[in-house]
């Protein structure tokens, strides 16, 4: 029997409307009541906006309707192919956390592409989320080496990579793994055995998945309680705790 | 949260309950193209201990995959080693039709196999074909049941394909792997049920929602819909999650996550063992 978990810390989760479907959580008030059903006490929190509107417009409405939720994270969008990219007008102690769209915003997430973003926010340990199917696990390997003080978090994984994965992990101690679609069996025992429990977070990718099965997967993960209490939610307070202002 | 939905947040058995699971589509062992860990009959059963699943219905990644003789005999060594945990699905390739009876036959007989597996996708070959008659006829005969994988707009394996082989064997049960998957597979995975009452639907998809769970229960009842997991290909723990939190009814999540498939394998497939 496991240790009861009354709360989790939610690195994956999205509100907001999404061009192509109706996943039902538009407003703030829609991501709480999807996520207090889960059990989830707080989150890292972006804005369908990021995806599909330009960086600015995204961040503001964030900014907007996370304003006095202290509950939420903000993730801000930055698109290092734009000018302005969308960081310009937050002040940077407000930034603790960036999204990137490689794929979707159609450029390289190479070096010298991102650089100007990025490297401000390396030297202050934020973390930078990055879906695995917007770019490649050889263009995560480039990042996290080219930016070694900043924390990588591969989001919404998949099954089929564990092994990718791990080989990544072992490589770049600075990427992180987001766990709501790693549902490779047995997975987080896996992970956890080789590189510890301190780089993996766990994540509902709301609304796009059903967060009940990750939250399951960790509760059925042959690990010790003081690791699953570090991936529920542990590790994400402590990342963002770090970054420097 | 219910009873159930408490148990699988915080890793505890559903037996804690007195809920029998049964997993009807789950697989053994290694595979090629990505990595599977503890995907062996101990590494499985392991596994199938934490979440309270009693009984697994396999068929080897090998068998499917790559060799369907060899493969057999894996499922069948892994049945043999845990016995009552695992029932064996045989598969034999339908590219190489003059060989099904022989195969089948020994896998039932002589390995101890006792429901078979058809897997159109991996094969490229639509189940419309006829190379697939001597699967159906030997299962029609000997009144066992079929797993095919199905997936929407998949021109080997959609689920509207079934719906006319189901007509022609009602001997047979059919179960629809993966309901067809997506939304728009699982709608005809719903016609194909109203229409075929010896056709059931399998739950198992990475994506599914309780809310599609909870729509194909709506459609056809809750009787012929069955747990599977794809176990190791995906941890069991997300599909099973998704039975037991869903908003349906105590006596409905039970039947998903076990006692349909029970009645279904005695039916089917007496010599398992397992017992309504």
């Amino acid at each position: 029997m496991t240790q009861e978990h009354t709360s989790y810390i939610d690195a994956n989760c999205t509100f907001g409307r999404f061009p192509n479907h109706d996943r039902g959580v538009v407003e703030v008030k829609d991501l709480a009541t999807t996520l207090d059903a889960l059990g989830v006490a707080r989150a890292l929190v972006r804005h369908a906006l990021g995806q599909h509107a330009s960086p600015v417009e995204a961040n503001t409405a964030l900014a907007e309707a996370l304003r006095g939720h202290p509950r939420w994270t903000p993730c801000w969008v930055v698109n290092p192919a734009q000018t302005p990219n969308g960081l310009e007008t937050l002040s940077t102690d407000q930034i603790r956390a960036v999204c990137l769209y490689p794929k979707l915003h159609g450029y390289p997430p190479a070096p010298w592409m991102v650089e100007l973003c990025l490297a401000p926010l390396a030297e202050r340990g934020a973390l930078a989320l990055v879906e695995v199917d917007q770019s490649s696990p050889s263009d995560l390997y480039t990042l996290c080496q080219a930016f070694p003080r900043l924390r990588v978090v591969a989001l919404n994984t998949g099954y089929r990579i564990l092994g990718i994965l791990s080989r990544l992990m072992a490589t770049c101690p600075n990427l992180h793994v987001e766990l709501s679609t790693m549902a490779a069996h047995r997975g987080i025992e896996t992970l956890v055995e080789r590189h510890g429990a301190e780089r993996l977070l766990v994540g509902t990718n709301t609304p796009l998945s059903d967060g009940i099965g990750p939250l399951a997967a960790l509760g059925y993960a042959g690990i010790s309680d003081e690791d699953r209490a570090l991936i529920a939610g542990g590790n994400l307070e402590r990342l963002l705790g770090e970054v420097r202002s | 949260m219910s009873d159930s939905t408490t148990l699988v947040v915080n890793g505890r058995s559903l037996r804690e309950l007195g809920w029998r699971v049964i997993d009807i589509h789950a697989h053994l062992g290694r595979y090629g193209a990505f990595e599977i860990p503890y995907g062996d009959a101990d590494g499985m059963v392991a596994h199938m201990d934490r979440l309270g699943i009693a009984t697994a219905c396999i068929s080897s990644l090998t068998a499917i995959n790559a060799d369907y003789v060899r493969g057999n005999d894996l499922t069948a060594a892994a049945v043999r080693r845990h016995p009552g945990r695992f029932v064996g699905y045989a598969v034999a390739n339908p590219w190489e039709p003059s060989q099904i009876t022989a195969e089948l036959t020994r896998a039932f007989d002589e390995l101890g196999l006792s429901v078979i597996k058809v897997h159109p996708t991996l094969w490229g070959l639509p189940v419309t074909e006829a190379r697939y008659e001597p699967i159906w006829a030997f299962a029609q005969q000997r009144n066992t049941m079929i797993l095919s994988h199905t997936w929407a707009g998949d021109r080997t394996c959609r689920p509207s394909l079934f719906r006319e082989i189901a007509a022609r064997h009602p001997n047979v049960a059919f179960v629809l792997g993966h309901s067809g998957g997506p939304p728009e597979g699982n709608a005809e995975a719903i016609e194909v049920a109203s229409a075929c009452p010896n056709v059931y639907l399998e739950v198992c998809y990475s994506q599914l929602t309780r809310p599609q769970l909870e729509g194909l229960v709506q459609a056809i009842g809750h009787d012929r819909i069955l747990l599977g997991t794809d176990t190791p290909f995906i941890d069991p723990s997300f599909t099973v999650a998704k039975v037991a939190a869903s908003s349906l009814a105590v006596e409905q999540r039970q039947a998903i996550l076990g006692e349909n498939a029970a009645r279904l394998l005695e039916r089917y497939a007496p010599q398992a063992g397992i017992r309504a």
